[in-house]
């Protein structure tokens, strides 16, 4: 195994200090412009065209996971996974690209800025308050995406872990807190462009490493054929899980939020279009990086460890900064979206609407850049003192949002029978029924209980629906 | 300075081009993973061309809008 530290010089800590200086400053530069109300800081004003919603899409929709997750899938499942999971996530998000969010910006009404927002307009104000776990949870997600960071940084350059958090966490709340939105759409940017330059990085090392992609695959061919079949490796249980997860897309709040600051819904349709485009070609370079690792680190400690072996090793002094960048990048933009969405509706949805409504909108404003400090100090703290207990909640809540929201959201969409009594009865009993079904059941028959919910859910809604619909009363967003 | 001497894009022209890149997602959806089984050495040269590219160019775009003053704001259209 190679010498992390001994390869990782000078030029790696400019570029890396350079990437934190360049986001920092955004924060600075934006701070007047997301000053002005809640809707400047939340959504930029709805001001976002197709270059800066492109950065934004990317940064939603490929997050650290990509850069790593996906490279180890590839190490393990060949380029099979590009097939079971690429391919169908494409798929999956093309109608959130086509109709979903075109719709949200176009049709949905101005007051609409939060995902709350957004259900308590489908449905009722009890709904919204419901639907406001679905951003908080994402706030343990974060956690465990700053700990992966700060281990990754660690590995490559002995950096403690706890000062790598430190850093990271001050610099994402400093920037989110000051310019919220407007912020995140350039740091995204900055962000989505450190990514895409590292990946063509990354293949063009791989590539000359192995003299040419015939040395590359005939390398594959000589240590696992099997990695080179469209099914190779593959279950048809695993392949349904990873065609199942991208459905969360669907519950995002990011995704909203992000549909929300955009200028118009035609921006929407061709800046993520074009981002699923760049989405399946980025993606498939973290899969060939996997590959690789597979290859030339078939028995290193951990995929981990070997991964970055192999960074280190097709990529010269200073490229290598910028991928780790590029990892850090993606942890910072999901972290301070993850932020800013939570504290907005923290203070808005939940203290506002609940507590405070005579509230003036600076006074949520500052509340929310409140919150963003207080949350980023949970994060930093959270993160290293309850990372296993955390990492444990946000598998039980993860699968949770999704199950019991995502019928609701799309029937909120496109059901033209929907009721306020259904949506609120569907979303009340998918709660209950998701905690019954795993903490008291123990999830029976071996039926996860997102899957479980999932189907009780929607039987749910439909039926409410139906018992209460009135012709009088409907609701269709044309 | 605010330079709105070039019309901005309609509407139907920004859906039509969705539409089309839905269409290029889906046929490069099938010709990636193909790529790979066929081994070929084009396929490496796009990856790693769009890779290097894409998010240089996203960037220069913002910058160009910038200049132009797509995202100049004044309170009165709030």
């Amino acid at each position: 195994m190679i010498d992390f530290k001994e390869l990782w010089g000078a030029a790696d800590w400019i570029v890396l200090a350079a990437y934190f200086v360049g986001v920092m400053s955004v924060g600075f530069v934006m701070h007047r412009k997301a000053s002005k109300n809640f809707k400047s800081f939340f959504v930029a004003s709805r001001r976002l065209t197709i270059p800066v919603l492109i950065g934004v899409a990317g940064a939603a929709w490929y997050d650290s996971w990509t850069i790593v997750g996906l490279g180890e899938l590839g190490a393990t499942l060949g380029i099979s996974i590009i097939l079971f999971y690429v391919v169908p996530g494409c798929f999956l998000r093309l109608p959130l690209a086509l109709w979903i969010g075109p719709m949200t910006r176009d049709k949905l009404p101005d007051w609409v800025i939060t995902l709350p927002d957004m259900i308590r307009y489908f449905y009722n104000k009890p709904a919204g308050v419901l639907a406001s776990i679905v951003p908080m949870a994402s706030i343990l997600y974060c956690c465990a995406l700053m700990f992966a960071a700060g281990d990754v940084l660690h590995l490559v350059a002995g950096v403690p872990i706890w000062a790598t958090m430190i850093v990271a966490g001050v610099a994402i709340i400093i920037y989110t807190m000051m310019a919220g939105m407007w912020g995140l759409a350039v740091t995204d940017l900055i962000q989505f462009m450190v990514m895409t330059v590292s990946a063509g990085a990354v293949l063009l090392g791989v590539y000359m490493h192995f003299n040419g992609a015939d040395g590359f695959l005939d390398a594959i061919m000589a240590s696992d054929p099997e990695k080179l079949s469209l099914t190779g490796h593959q279950t048809f249980a695993t392949a349904f899980g990873y065609v199942i997860s991208a459905a969360a897309l669907y519950v995002n709040a990011q995704s909203y939020q992000r549909f929300g600051a955009a200028k118009e819904g035609g921006d929407i349709k061709v800046a993520y279009t074009l981002m699923l485009v760049i989405g399946l070609i980025f993606s498939t370079a973290m899969v060939v990086a996997g590959l690789a690792s597979s290859v030339l680190y078939p028995n290193a400690e951990t995929f981990s460890a070997g991964y970055w072996a192999t960074i280190f090793e097709v990529l010269p002094p200073g490229i290598r900064g910028l991928f780790v960048a590029a990892l850090i990048a993606a942890v910072m933009s999901t972290v301070s979206a993850d932020l800013l969405i939570t504290g907005g509706i923290l203070v808005k949805d939940i203290y506002k609407d609940l507590f405070k409504p005579n509230l003036t909108d600076q006074g949520v404003l500052k509340g929310t850049r409140v919150m963003i400090v207080l949350l980023g100090l949970f994060i930093i703290c959270g993160t290293y003192l309850w990372r296993n207990g955390i990492g444990n909640a946000w598998a039980i809540i993860g699968g949770f949002q999704v199950a019991v929201f995502l019928i609701p959201i799309l029937g909120g969409f496109f059901f033209k029978k929907k009721t306020a009594k259904g949506g609120l009865i569907a979303i009340t009993a998918g709660i209950i029924f998701y905690i019954v079904w795993q903490f008291i059941l123990a999830a029976p028959f071996g039926i996860p209980s997102s899957v479980a919910t999932w189907i009780f859910g929607g039987i749910v809604y439909f039926i409410a629906c139906f018992a209460t619909y009135k012709p009088e009363n409907r609701t269709v967003i044309e | 300075m605010e330079n709105n001497t070039k019309t901005p894009m309609s509407q139907e022209k920004k859906h039509k081009i969705g539409n089309i890149l839905a269409v290029v997602t889906v046929v490069l959806s099938i010709l990636v993973p193909l790529g790979f089984c066929a081994g070929t050495e084009v396929l490496f040269w796009v990856l790693i061309a769009v890779n290097f590219l894409f998010g240089p160019c996203c960037f220069v775009a913002y910058l160009l809008e910038v200049k132009r003053g797509v995202f100049a704001y004044n309170e009165d259209e709030e």
